[in-house]
């Protein structure tokens, strides 16, 4: 080593130069002044020595050790010594001092502490030690040690003591230093005898006894208190409590420990999860009071257990359902008639509820979903509104709420030119709207909403009863924009496009009914609209047979020539139960009357042309017709009984109307005193509608109407098991349960008796095949 | 022209008494007529997909915005477009009677 030969006669002393450093070093321990040359010097001499000086850091490393030694133990002497303060206050102003320094006086050494380590390190290599090379403490570390071995080893568990004692001081309310704690517990955390695990120390003892001590103060205490206070007092104790520790914790933990959380998890078992049962025990009467700021607190406890929430969840739950289902059975008779007050008082229970869970439980999502759960469960609740639902055979399928239906209905209300539609404002509107669409998310059968809803669209459509089209089309958009099936939503948009085309198709009409004929009254009186039959359905049911007026099927050829000149290779198909009109009816008493009615009710009424005073039984009028009984029963009802009409156009010789009562040989006949009564005067002029509800469904009869619905469904259940069978070729009943309900929620939730008949259909066709050994297993026929 | 016009609805009025009468107590005043209208065909479904063919095929049913309409081939069998742009991949026949596919036309 030429190099190292050369340095040691460098002329560089150890000595000589750390006398000339050795001032600073004390100057610098004893906390006085020193100027910022001789700081910077400080530097310089360090380095010297280590340069050029061998084992120079070695020899810093030893004077600089005793001095810090000395100092520490007059230290200790002067914290020993003192008696007329606190020990703990002594000891954090000396340690104040102290830690201070250990973060200054290091800083000129820090060149040693790499060297140290190097100089080592190659010195073990060199020497063919296997001992990995060791690192040796740095000047800080050296300080903290010796503080440690001379002060605080000795007197920390008198330390520690003394801090809980102010601690348990400031529980009791008095005022304490909070500085002095917080020194003790840098002492603590300094004291990292351990690199890996710097904190080890102080979690060993500071951070376990902090802990300890909340549990042992409070464990006697909040059960006294309870005692004492009653529950609903102690909630607020120990709300308060808790927010309490939750602060100190800040304040005196070390938060980066990783178990600085055992403290509050402690705290909340002490304060919360001891008393859980009784406090839980309020919850119930707390929502039924719907005492908000109580409820909070109990969720603010609450929420930091680790079980108590499932309670809380469990009370809303069934909150809700009762509550609800209570409020419905109340209200059970006006509501199933008013579609609109059963949706507000849907809607107001909403609300009610979602504000219960906002303000008492600050919207926390579990306690949102429990909310959503009971009130799908309200709003599909089959004991009070229900519908039966059977298939064409006959047999009971299932039973639902009638929900559904309801809503559509008062969609209907909202867009068609009605009473309600007429007082509100198109914001209204919109708003109740979105409201229904709300409720509908919760509805499981959203296959009968749609059904009716399209029913009502079709027929405002074709009545044109529509309050307004923008509306109509914004339904349709918000429909697909919430989930519902693409297929039935397009048939509703087609409907709409269909509408607009079928204008332009009248306006012609009515110019070629001008233009070739000049048969300008005719062109006046008549309408047409050719659907598609794609959008709007075949008609629903089977057509019903029935013969024209004389005065109508004159026009029939004359359209079906128009139509066929502008569309080649359609075929039109008539459907007289859908279409309507008007007629003017004059009484012999001078009355003269506009009548809206059906095409049916118009067949009826014909027959009364040039027979004005006669009597004409129903076989009689049954052959005019052609009707089928019941449509024509139906009919002459209307005509004779209708809701809500002090007087009526036809008479018939029954005392008591019910159709049930017709026979071949009733006979009817016009009243030629039928008159108008408004503002309690006898009106002789005046327009009636007597459409109402005749055209309403697309099916004949609300049973048939449930059948419909049935055999789509039973379609739907059959392809979805096929579909999954294809993808997944075997799988168990539970599995296979699980998607299909998956695949058909945004229609209906198939039961287990259709998805049972629909397997049995399909294994009898042979799509797939239960396994052998396993009967609840399937397997997929290709 | 509306001078013609005045007195064809007079006449009009004269031929069809507008205005009822002791006899005849009732008189049209309006109609509004409703047809549906359906493709003029032999078979109303189609082979392909068997889906009526006023309605959209099944792949169609559940795009949102799918344009479907039917086609017709020289042998005048019907089909959903999209169906048969499918088919003849395949095989440029009609698939129910074995024919050349040709176009004859379309309808929307």
């Amino acid at each position: 080593m030429p190099i190292r030969t050369f340095l040691k006669d460098n002329g560089v002393q150890f000595d000589q130069e750390w006398a000339k450093a050795h001032p600073v070093v004390q100057s610098l321990l004893y906390q006085k002044t020193v100027t910022p040359a001789d700081w910077q010097d400080l530097f310089l001499w360090v380095y010297k020595i280590n340069s050029w000086v061998e084992e120079g850091a070695t020899q810093i490393r030893d004077t600089l050790t005793t001095d810090i030694d000395r100092y520490v133990k007059e230290a200790g002497a002067r914290i020993r010594s003192h008696k007329t303060e606190s020990l703990l206050k002594v000891y954090i102003k000396e340690w104040k001092r102290y830690f201070k320094q250990t973060n200054i006086l290091p800083l000129p050494f820090k060149v040693i502490d790499g060297t140290t380590v190097a100089i080592k390190s190659s010195s073990s290599a060199a020497g063919g030690s296997s001992n990995p090379p060791e690192a040796a403490d740095s000047i800080k570390s050296v300080m903290l040690d010796k503080w440690n071995s001379k002060i605080f080893e000795e007197m920390s568990e008198a330390l520690l003591a003394d801090a809980l004692k102010l601690i348990e001081d400031e529980r009791n309310g008095l005022l304490i230093d909070a500085q002095s704690v917080v020194g003790i517990r840098e002492s603590f955390v300094a004291l990292n005898d351990n690199p890996d695990d710097v904190l080890g120390v102080y979690r060993k003892t500071f951070e376990r006894s902090f802990i300890e001590q909340t549990v042992e103060y409070y464990r006697n205490r909040s059960a006294e208190y309870l005692a004492e206070a009653g529950v609903l007092n102690y909630m607020v104790y120990a709300d308060k409590k808790l927010d309490e520790e939750q602060k100190r914790a800040e304040k005196y933990l070390e938060m980066s420990s990783p178990s600085a959380s055992r403290h509050m998890d402690k705290c909340v078992m002490v304060l919360v999860e001891s008393f859980e049962d009784q406090i839980l025990a309020e919850c119930s009467t707390l929502i039924v009071k719907r005492d908000v700021e109580r409820l909070q607190r109990l969720y603010r406890l609450i929420r930091r257990t680790r079980n108590g929430i499932e309670t809380v969840l469990k009370c809303i739950d069934c909150h809700i359902r009762t509550e609800g289902l209570n409020d419905m059975r109340n209200n059970a008779e006006s509501m199933a008639t008013d579609p609109e007050k059963y949706v507000q008082q849907l809607l107001a229970m909403f609300d009610r509820f979602s504000s219960l869970v906002r303000e008492g439980f600050c919207d926390d999502a579990r306690l949102l979903t429990a909310r959503d759960k009971a009130f799908r469960v309200v709003v599909n609740d089959s004991s009070i509104f229900k519908v039966e639902m059977s298939s064409k055979k006959g047999r009971p399928l299932s039973v639902e709420s009638k929900c559904a239906e309801l809503l559509a209905n008062y969609c209907d209300l909202l867009l068609r030119k009605t009473q309600l539609s007429k007082k509100l404002t198109s914001e209204e509107i919109d708003e109740k709207l979105n409201q229904v669409l709300l409720v509908l998310k919760y509805v499981e059968n959203k296959d009968v909403f749609m059904r009716f809803h399209r029913a009502h669209l079709s027929r405002r459509l074709i009545l044109e009863m529509s309050a307004d089209q923008e509306k109509e089309e914004m339904m349709v958009a918000k429909l697909r924009e919430c989930g519902m099936p693409s297929d039935a939503v397009n048939k509703l948009s087609r409907m709409l496009q269909d509408i607009e085309v079928n204008k332009d198709l009248n306006s012609n009409f009515k110019k070629a009914l001008v233009g070739t004929n000049n048969n300008k009254c005719a062109s006046d009186a008549i309408n047409i609209k050719v659907l598609n039959g794609g959008a709007w359905g075949r008609g629903g049911s089977e057509k019903i047979r029935f013969s024209l007026p004389r005065e109508l099927e004159d026009f029939v050829p004359e359209m079906e020539a128009f139509y066929k000149k502008q569309h080649n290779g359609r075929k039109l198909c008539w459907m007289h139960h859908w279409s309507s009109g008007t007629m003017v009816f004059g009484t012999s008493n001078g009355g003269r009357f506009d009548l809206d009615v059906t095409t049916f009710q118009m067949a009826v009424l014909f027959c009364f042309n040039e027979r004005a005073h006669e009597k004409i039984s129903l076989e009689t009028l049954r052959l005019a017709t052609e009707l089928p009984d019941a449509e024509l029963n139906r009919t002459l009802l209307s005509l004779v009984a209708y809701p809500k009409m002090k007087s009526q156009i036809l008479l018939c010789d029954l005392p008591i109307i019910s159709p049930r009562d017709f026979t071949d040989s009733t006979v009817f006949y016009i009243n030629h005193d039928f008159h108008l009564i408004k503002n309690g005067k006898i009106q002789l002029r005046g327009k009636v509608n007597l459409i109402g509800r005749l055209q309403l469904s697309l099916e004949a009869n609300a049973e048939k109407e449930h059948e419909g619905i049935v055999a789509l469904r039973e379609f739907r259940v059959q392809e979805g098991i096929v579909k999954i069978m294809k993808m997944r070729k075997t799988i168990t009943l539970a599995q296979l349960t699980m998607e299909l309900v998956e695949i058909l929620k945004p229609l209906f939730v198939p039961n287990r008796k259709i998805i049972k008949e629909q397997i049995d259909w399909l294994i009898e066709n042979r799509y797939m095949e239960r396994r052998s050994d396993d009967i609840q297993t399937f397997v997929y026929l290709a | 022209m509306s001078t013609t016009d005045v007195t064809v609805t007079s006449e009009d009025s004269q031929k069809k008494t507008a205005n009822p009468t002791e006899n005849r107590p009732f008189v049209l005043k309006k109609w509004n007529a409703l047809a549906i209208w359906a493709w003029d065909v032999e078979c109303d479904t189609c082979a392909i997909c068997r889906v009526h063919l006023m309605e959209e095929c099944l792949r169609c049913q559940s795009e949102p915005n799918a344009d479907c309409f039917v086609v017709w081939g020289d042998c005048n069998h019907s089909f959903h477009h999209c169906c048969m742009s499918q088919w003849i991949r395949q095989n440029n026949r009609c698939p129910l009677c074995q024919q050349d596919w040709v176009v004859q036309r379309t309808g929307k």
